[in-house]
């Protein structure tokens, strides 16, 4: 069998030193996410996932259980409890309707009419009933009851994503009423149907639905007459991060889908999920965090690579205290020792470095991650951390493995001879 | 004269050991000491704690992995790579979860120090392995365990102990980088190396403190290859 050279670089070894950066890599995310989360716990951090586990949520809650825990607290008395509750049923919308309105009839009478008027905003607002039809408890009930055998058939995925396919494609009353029929029942097929923004085809696309998901919603500001490519696409933008934020509020999670809740109903759930569709997502004061990263790595670099130096430098020094003979081949040997060490003195060379960024005030990446952890910006934090790695990674330990190996090759020669 | 200067050196490295540990009692003891001495006295507790850990944890995790299973070896790799790439210090605010008591905050360090150790230990084991006896040593009837602990566990003493001094230069670091960063003190906000970069810092002072700890890295270096190396032979 023939081994490849010490040092020369083989798909043998690279290949486990890629694995290996990948479980680096993850290791430190876990690492680091567990302590940017901690800090993402102070007010004012402008972390939205903060109520939701870290890692794993063994009891992802969606629309049924909302639902239905509110119709219950709604049906009683009138107490701030069930003055909220009948709040979030309008929040939860038409997507609520398919738990609620089937179990009316389990409530005692005097609670279900107390549903049923608290649903009557929501009749309204999906331009199904008038102020009359909803008025009292009797009437309400009356008309949810009518409401719900008429038109049940229409709270369908299927039927759903079709009436917005056809909104999307060219906005008239009739499309649009069909769609805000249905309510937060529609906002997934709403907000998958945005889509990437580049075209003018595309604001097009954005300027039809975007109406019809502020009225549904309740929120966002209305597009100019002509938008422009970035407007709609900002607009966009918001409308998929709020999905991230509450799509669990508006939507069934089953089979799969609940299976992978559990991973995806987190903190680091959210966050990936955010670094992959928004390349790391933005920093609390709305600037973008792969930008900032990327302008802070060079400095950071050219910190860790002078410190480097001097830690290789004074190791050189050192062999001229020591009068023996052969001064260049103890330097080269101590040089290489130093160098193939490197990975032990790393972290405090980084340690250093991060003095040095401070003292400079360069925002380097160290400084960023450090100023992440102070304000409790996780976007920040996680993306410094992940410039980190790569960084360190490249300067350190893939040079100072093959520092190794060259160490290794020279002591075989040595012993050849 | 050069015994006479070592002699010298030696007893030099004593008295600073112990004046710092007179200064430490009087920091802990005096209820209005100077934040000088408080600091002292922080120190000390903090590096005791950091170097007893790194010696039970660090030095036979190292020996282990440097001449056990393969496994524990690729597991303080593994462990040793993650460490690298991120410094100490954030590290620490990473791990170190809101309202961590004191005790815990030295543990981690110390736990932190002890992989470093480790893995300084382990390396020194795996070049001795490559110069060592073995089977000459074997051939005479020795036994691996002994092989390992008259040969190897010598050889790797001395790096071992030359990492495991530069322990107060490491502790101080920490500390003042993690308060000047706004991360808090590793081993606590009355240290040295808080005190450095705190409010409370002046210029004599912070001379004063970055001197007590270079002169006991000097000492205990010192004094890890007089007691430590001779010990280890042993």
């Amino acid at each position: 069998m023939t081994l490849a050279r010490a040092g020369k670089l083989t798909f043998r070894r690279v290949f486990p030193r890629l694995l290996r950066l990948l479980l680096t890599l993850l290791a430190v995310l876990i690492a680091g996410f567990f302590g940017a989360a901690n800090g993402a716990k102070r007010l004012g951090s402008g972390w939205a996932y903060r109520a939701l586990p870290v890692f794993v949520n063994p009891s992802p809650s969606d629309v049924r259980e909302r639902a239905l825990r509110a119709m219950r607290t709604a049906a009683g008395d009138d107490t701030p409890d069930a003055r909220a509750a009948r709040a979030e049923l309008l929040r939860l919308g038409g997507a609520a309707l398919p738990h609620v309105l089937p179990r009316l009839d389990s409530l005692e009478p005097r609670a279900r009419g107390r549903v049923a008027v608290a649903l009557g905003p929501l009749a309204l607002r999906m331009r199904v009933a008038s102020v009359e039809e909803v008025a009292t408890p009797e009437r309400a009930l009356l008309f949810f009851g009518r409401f719900w055998q008429d038109r049940s058939i229409e709270f369908r995925p299927t039927t759903v994503r079709r009436a917005v396919e056809r909104l999307a494609e060219r906005s008239l009353t009739l499309r649009r009423d069909d769609v805000i029929h249905a309510d937060t029942y529609a906002l997934e097929a709403l907000i998958g149907a945005l889509g990437k923004v580049r075209s003018q085809a595309d604001v097009a696309r954005v300027a039809r639905l975007h109406p019809v998901l502020m009225h549904i919603t309740g929120r966002g500001e209305a597009l100019p007459r002509e938008p422009s490519v970035e407007q709609a696409a900002s607009a966009a933008r918001r409308w998929q991060e709020l999905w991230l934020q509450e799509g669990a509020d508006y939507s069934v999670l089953e089979g799969p889908r609940r299976i992978a809740a559990l991973a995806t109903e987190t903190q680091f759930g959210k966050w990936l999920a955010q670094a992959f569709l928004w390349k790391l997502g933005r920093t609390r004061d709305g600037s973008s965090v792969s930008a900032t990263v990327l302008a802070a790595v060079p400095s950071s670099a050219i910190h860790v690579l002078l410190l480097q130096l001097l830690a290789i430098a004074v190791a050189a020094a050192t062999t001229l205290v020591d009068r023996s003979a052969g001064l260049p081949e103890r330097a080269r040997a101590r040089v290489a020792a130093t160098s193939a060490s490197l990975v032990a003195l790393h972290p405090i060379l980084l340690t250093l470095a991060l003095a040095l960024e401070l003292r400079r005030g360069h925002g380097g990446v160290l400084s960023l991650c450090a100023e992440g952890l102070r304000y409790g910006d996780v976007n920040l934090t996680m993306g410094a951390l992940l410039g980190l790695t790569l960084l360190s990674e490249l300067l350190v330990t893939l040079p100072s493995r093959l520092a190794a190996a060259g160490h290794a090759e020279q002591g075989l020669h040595e012993d050849d001879e | 004269m050069k015994p006479a200067a070592s002699a010298l050196r030696l007893q030099l490295a004593h008295w600073i050991l112990g004046l710092w540990l007179a200064s430490s009692v009087v920091g802990a003891l005096l209820p209005s000491a100077p934040t000088l001495l408080v600091g002292f006295s922080s120190d000390a507790l903090a590096l005791g704690a950091v170097l007893l850990l790194a010696l039970l944890v660090g030095v036979p995790l190292g020996a282990l992995a440097g001449s056990g299973p393969r496994w524990l070896d690729v597991t303080l790799a593994f462990t040793t790579d993650w460490i690298a790439v991120v410094p100490v210090v954030l590290l620490l605010a990473f791990l170190r979860p809101a309202g961590v008591t004191p005790t815990g905050g030295l543990v981690l360090l110390g736990l932190l120090r002890s992989l470093e150790v480790g893995w300084v230990v382990r390396s020194a084991l795996l070049r001795a392995a490559v110069v060592d006896p073995t089977w000459a040593a074997r051939s005479l009837g020795y036994m691996p365990l002994s092989v390992f602990l008259r040969q190897r566990l010598p050889a790797a003493a001395g790096p071992a102990l030359a990492h495991l001094a530069l322990t107060p230069l490491w502790t101080f670091l920490l500390d003042s980088v993690g308060t000047a960063a706004g991360l808090g003190a590793a081993s606590s906000s009355r240290s040295l190396g808080a005190f450095v970069t705190g409010p409370l810092s002046s210029v004599p002072g912070a001379f004063a403190a970055v001197l007590a700890v270079v002169s006991l890295t000097w000492a205990l270096h010192r004094l890890g290859r007089h007691y430590g190396l001779r010990l280890a032979r042993k």
